[in-house]
């Protein structure tokens, strides 16, 4: 019975997907970028940190002066782009994806237990927030990691300690309004705990919106990743991401376009998909939309 | 007959900023075994908090339970911890809520919930639960259960969700079934459904029901004994024919008279006033200030129980018939 219930979701989901075209272009969109993240050393022929000054600043295929070795040009050092694009996208997707974690966790933890508990404790960690969105967020990444020094690992966790406010703000409201529910009254009325009532009866409640945050947090994410790296103090000065290459591009934006054009692309594209992405799985995960 | 809840001297209190509402003031009820009492009242009577406080669902704080006792099969439901208390939530004392539309998690489904208290106060495994739950889901009424059971609750109309609603208070099979006006939000036709299936099930179950409500004429048809309150007291209790047929007590007298009457084109007889907000410890007779046959002593002490025999007690010092 179980099993058969299960199958019956899934379909659904299936048939869902098909139909939302936005949803099916911007998943499939997302699985080539992710394949090609994944798989980006079997796919690059050329090492994405080779410099060679004989072939610096060659257009991509199609146009004039153009090498079939470097597909997508080379930029001022010579390196070739589209293993640059490639490899960026490993440190994109890891850094949105992992900091989202850390920060959803961190948030909803925390905008549960205000939400739910309320008091002293909601006072303080709501202030902290206060003080955390006051503050101007590229200057906290800056002193942060002027601090920590640069580093993928400490991107990752800077950007997921501090993303946590969205969260814990939006879980917060939704957990204080969910609480006064009678269905929690009910529940308490069966023998619940506390702890029985949020994960079992809020939990469930509030995966829609954090859902939402969460896949407009993977887009802010990777755009404040490529921020810190536009700013020099991303991840190390070898790796390759999208960020540094629109920074490195921007000197020559005249004269090759598309050093910034391509990396700016595939930014905007992961972003934009993810943004369609999470828009329909809040849908998904709706019971009421499951029927439409 | 045994007693199978007995409540003493329950005192609630909140303690709002501005002032502290003396909720329930010196409440003593007690339900039999297998019996159904009727809690009546208007608003504000304090009939809920009454019940919700021995179920330890009144917030503290706010609320505060000043004193009293509460003894449920030899058990004071009041001093026990909120740990020790869960193992009567639910699983010996079952509740129905009254509005079925927002007693369920929107975003479950129906038998998941339903089957909550079951893994929770038995330990039954999930494919069992999920089979007793089917099992009380059709027999409160619900057509093609096992199927329904997988549905979430805006898939069942109101009627169907109170019927549920009753089937998850049923299905650790509870001792004392507490309904908190289960039929407010129904129509006619389903409440007269309902209360029909609550007297049948308490017939299979042998249990005690708690009914409160507002509605003399449902608990005309359901209750064996009443208990009227007023202004957080219990002011006049007896079987329930006695009650309609002599009320002791000039509110009781008030409500019944109030009752739409068969001939039509008779005004209705409202009670003139309106309930006091308990702000104060009340010093007298709460209803004297409405009570056309108040006297001077009336307004200065709070009077007695009066035992007038034959199970019939009032906290009327005048004795008016």
């Amino acid at each position: 019975m179980n099993k058969r219930k299960k199958k019956h979701k899934k379909h659904d989901w299936l048939r869902d997907l098909r139909e939302n075209k936005a949803a099916l272009v911007s998943v499939i969109v997302l699985g080539i970028i992710v394949f090609f993240a994944v798989f980006a050393p079997l796919l690059t022929t050329q090492d994405p940190n080779y410099t060679n000054l004989r072939v610096r600043l060659l257009p991509p295929v199609p146009f004039e002066g153009s090498n079939p070795e470097h597909l997508l040009g080379t930029d001022s050092v010579g390196r070739d782009v589209a293993s640059r694009l490639i490899y960026g996208a490993r440190i994109s997707l890891m850094v949105g994806f992992i900091a989202v974690v850390i920060s959803g966790l961190i948030g909803v933890a925390l905008g549960l237990i205000t939400g739910y508990f309320g008091g002293w404790v909601d006072d303080v960690i709501m202030r902290l927030a206060d003080i955390q969105l006051a503050f101007p967020f590229i200057l906290l990444m800056l002193a942060v990691l002027a601090v920590v020094g640069p580093g993928l690992w400490n991107v990752i966790l800077v950007l997921g300690v501090t993303g946590w406010v969205a969260y814990s703000r939006i879980v917060r409201g939704c957990v204080m309004s969910l609480r006064e529910k009678e269905f929690v009254e009910a529940a308490r009325a069966i023998g619940a705990s506390n702890q029985r009532i949020i994960i079992k009866h809020l939990i469930p409640n509030i995966i829609g919106p954090v859902v939402v945050i969460a896949s407009f947090s993977v887009s802010r994410t990777i755009i404040a990743e490529a921020s810190l790296s536009f700013l020099g103090l991303g991840v190390d000065v070898e790796t390759a991401t999208w960020g540094k290459m629109l920074s490195e591009g921007r000197l020559y934006i005249s004269d090759a376009w598309w050093l910034t054009t391509l990396p700016g692309i595939c930014l905007a594209l992961t972003v934009l998909c993810i943004n369609v992405f999470g828009d329909w799985l809040r849908d998904v995960v709706d019971p009421k939309s499951v029927e439409r | 007959m045994s007693k199978l809840l007995e409540i003493k001297n329950l005192e609630v209190h909140f303690n709002t900023r501005d002032a502290t509402i003396y909720a329930v003031n010196n409440v003593n009820l007690h339900v039999n075994e297998c019996e159904t009492l009727g809690i009546v009242g208007e608003s504000g009577s304090g009939k809920s908090v009454t019940m919700m406080s021995i179920l330890g669902l009144v917030p503290t704080p706010p609320g505060e339970i000043k004193k009293g006792t509460a003894f449920f099969k030899g058990t004071d439901l009041l001093s026990l911890s909120p740990r020790q208390l869960r193992k009567f939530q639910g699983n010996r004392i079952g509740m129905i809520f009254q509005d079925p539309m927002t007693s369920f998690n929107p975003v479950l489904s129906i038998g998941r919930q339903m089957i909550e208290a079951l893994e929770w106060h038995k330990h039954v495994g999930r494919a069992e639960a999920y089979e007793r739950a089917a099992h009380m889901l059709d027999l409160v009424g619900i057509p093609n259960a096992s199927q329904r059971i997988r549905e979430f609750p805006h898939q069942f109309s109101g009627g169907m969700r109170q019927r549920a609603m009753i089937a998850m208070a049923l299905i650790c099979e509870p001792e004392l079934l507490i309904a908190d006006e289960p039929t407010t939000a129904l129509d006619v036709t389903i409440q007269a459904q309902i209360v029909e299936l609550v007297l049948e099930l308490q017939e299979k179950l042998k249990m005690s029901v708690v009914w409160i409500t507002h509605d003399l004429a449902v608990v005309a048809r359901l209750a064996e004994r009443v208990s009227v309150m007023y202004g957080g007291k219990v002011i006049e209790q007896a079987d329930v024919l006695d009650l309609y047929e002599h009320p002791n007590h000039p509110y009781t007298q008030g409500l019944l008279a109030s009752l739409p009457s068969e001939n039509r084109g008779t005004e209705l007889k409202a009670i003139q006033g309106l309930p006091p907000i308990l702000k104060e410890e009340p010093k007298g007779c709460t209803f004297a200030k409405r009570c056309s046959y108040a006297k001077p002593e009336c307004f200065l002490t709070v009077p007695e129980m009066q035992d007038l025999g034959n199970n019939h007690f009032s906290c009327c010092r005048l004795g008016v018939k």
